[in-house]
């Protein structure tokens, strides 16, 4: 009985090893390598990392949206303009990332929880009876599809553009919401 | 000399002072019968409750051509919403300079907001009058075109510290900011006070920003037995201190800086816990009969009837006061150049906020406040009279790294 008792145990761990492998390879294979910057192109560029975000509201908040930039004139600054975003039934342009150029020529640009949060989710910023953060959920977030990210010089004409996806929440980043709901930290209205 | 030449030269000099006339070459945002200023600042989201600031100023703004504008021009003011958020501010700041080409800026809520904006106003030699944060990052090192007015916040710890120590006989001091620019300044001011009082603080605890839970720092902070804690927070994060001190029998006494001095609105959201606590006040209080309050206030009922009137919509009369007293003093001849000179012309000018002084290499106008504590029902009362600080700012910024 024991010596079963042993097996079938050995034979659970094994099997949770080899599903905790697969796993592993599954999530490192669909990795992408990074972005690098296009040789050919001598003026300004920007690529953004990742380029395809879920607007689930967890997804979104904990996802590092990074925009990287070059070919801008050193100690210039810029910001990370998203070009033709219907917000409310008007067509607007809405600014989501600023950054610094360096002595290179370089800047990054990454999306701040509070734009992420106000341009992006359409949601608040709150607190419960606690005072602790949460999220209010009144309207649909950004509507999905693939837009052009514009960075836009403050001090030239220079501008480099790229594309972004957001595409609408998938089974897992629903269910991350749904688990944020119960606990409070997500409100829909 | 040939025909055509003549019909050239006859035509350039009557053409010459129409062009001129018709302002063409004039300078960007000021016309025959306008200033253009503009502002940005939080209507929305979570810093919303500073906005006010920048519809105060629209207030005033609507007082001063009411009156008759200044030296014949009316100021057209444009306010645009940045959220609290830099990106935005930048594009703001893009659009109001080279397509409305306003001559000057005034205020700006948000240290993070304005240093976005800092080199690029500076580069298009925009004048820029009174952001509202107390960050020595405005004046030190002194820019030509950037005047601030709002004081340190290292002159308000320090003037804090100095008054729980030799007015209140406070021993034991501690120290409860958020871990960034801000709550470093007033970390850097409380230190030199106490330094020079021969003391040093029983404890400094540190916050995150989006830190919602502050049991453990509020532990820390009751650990070191302080009898007088300075907190250098959001209001939001002020108000979950004062509940959980509150729940832990933790009863020291509590000070704050000027962000956190709309004392109707702190009492209500600490339901009541921000009675006594002690605060540095920039500006007379929202019931001051002072003579500038009573005409301010009636601008506020024609103007602005649906805004609350407190600390901080008036507070955007007072970090544009300087400015319009500089475009006075500038006369018709405003240019960016002549409106510098004209505020650098500026000694010991007072409103509703502190004395002001500007000079060739001074642009940190204000350096004194006055103390004032929460009463009950959230009620302003006025402790001191204005202080001036005594802080050496080269010592302390060194401290800083700066």
């Amino acid at each position: 009985m024991n010596v079963l008792r042993e097996y079938s145990s050995k034979r659970v761990l094994l099997a949770a090893v080899i599903a905790a492998g697969l796993a592993i390879m599954l999530v490192a294979g669909c990795a992408t390598a990074p972005k690098e910057f296009d040789p050919t192109i001598k003026g300004p560029q920007m690529i953004v990392e990742p380029d395809t975000v879920s607007t689930g509201v967890v997804s979104l908040l904990r996802t590092p949206l990074l925009f990287r930039g070059k070919g801008f004139d050193p100690g210039d600054s810029v910001f990370v303009t998203l070009v033709n975003v219907n917000k409310g039934g008007k067509t607007v342009h809405i600014p989501i990332a600023d950054g610094e150029v360096d002595k290179n020529g370089h800047f990054t640009a990454k999306v701040g929880t509070l734009v992420k949060v106000a341009e992006l989710l359409n949601a608040k910023l709150g607190s419960n009876k606690k005072l602790e953060s949460i999220v209010i959920v009144s309207r649909p977030p950004i509507p999905p599809g693939t837009y052009t990210a514009r960075a836009v010089s403050m001090e030239s004409d220079k501008i480099a553009v790229c594309k972004v996806t957001f595409v609408p929440p998938g089974l897992l980043d629903r269910f991350k919401d749904w688990v944020g709901k119960k606990k409070g930290k997500i409100v829909f209205k | 000399m040939k025909t055509r030449e003549w019909v050239l030269m006859v035509a350039f000099a009557v053409l010459l002072p129409l062009v001129l006339a018709s302002g063409a070459w004039a300078e960007r945002g000021v016309t025959d019968k306008e200033i253009r200023i503009g502002q940005y600042g939080p209507q929305t989201g979570p810093a919303a409750l500073w906005g006010a600031v920048a519809r105060g100023t629209g207030c005033y703004f609507d007082m001063i051509n009411a009156e008759g504008g200044i030296h014949g021009r009316k100021i057209t003011y444009f306010l645009r919403d940045d959220g609290y958020m830099a990106p935005r501010t930048k594009a703001i700041c893009k659009e109001l300079v080279e397509s409305k080409e306003v001559f000057a800026m005034a205020s700006g809520v948000g240290t993070s907001p304005g240093m976005a904006v800092k080199k690029y106003l500076h580069k298009k030699k925009v004048p820029w009058v009174g952001p509202a944060t107390g960050s020595t990052h405005w004046a030190y090192p002194p820019t030509k075109y950037l005047f601030a007015v709002y004081p340190l916040y290292i002159d308000e710890a320090a003037m804090l510290v100095n008054y729980a120590v030799k007015n209140l006989g406070k021993k034991r001091i501690a120290f409860f900011y958020q871990n960034d620019d801000y709550g470093r300044e007033g970390l850097a001011g409380a230190e030199y006070a106490l330094g020079k009082l021969g003391m040093k603080l029983v404890a400094k605890v540190s916050v995150e920003v989006l830190d919602t839970d502050l049991s453990s720092h509020c532990m820390k902070l009751k650990k070191a037995k302080p009898d007088c804690v300075l907190m250098w927070l959001l209001p939001k994060q002020g108000a979950i201190i004062l509940t959980t001190a509150a729940k832990m029998g933790f009863k020291p006494l509590w000070m704050t800086s000027s962000t956190l001095s709309d004392t109707p609105i702190m009492y209500k959201i600490t339901r009541g816990l921000y009675k006594d606590v002690i605060f540095a006040s920039f500006g007379e209080g929202p019931n001051s009969q002072h003579p500038l309050m009573k005409k301010y206030r009636a601008a506020h009922d024609r103007f602005a009837p649906k805004d609350r009137w407190g600390v901080f919509f008036y507070a955007g009369f007072i970090f544009v006061e300087p400015m319009v007293e500089g475009l006075r003093r500038c006369g018709r001849d405003l240019t960016a150049d002549n409106f510098v000179k004209a505020m650098e012309s500026i000694k010991d000018f007072q409103g509703i906020g502190p004395k002001i002084t500007y000079g060739p290499n001074r642009r940190q106008g204000a350096r004194s406040m006055f103390l004032a504590k929460c009463g009950d029902k959230g009620t302003f009362i006025r402790l001191s009279d204005w202080l001036t600080s005594d802080v050496d700012l080269k010592e302390v910024l060194k401290r800083l790294g700066r």
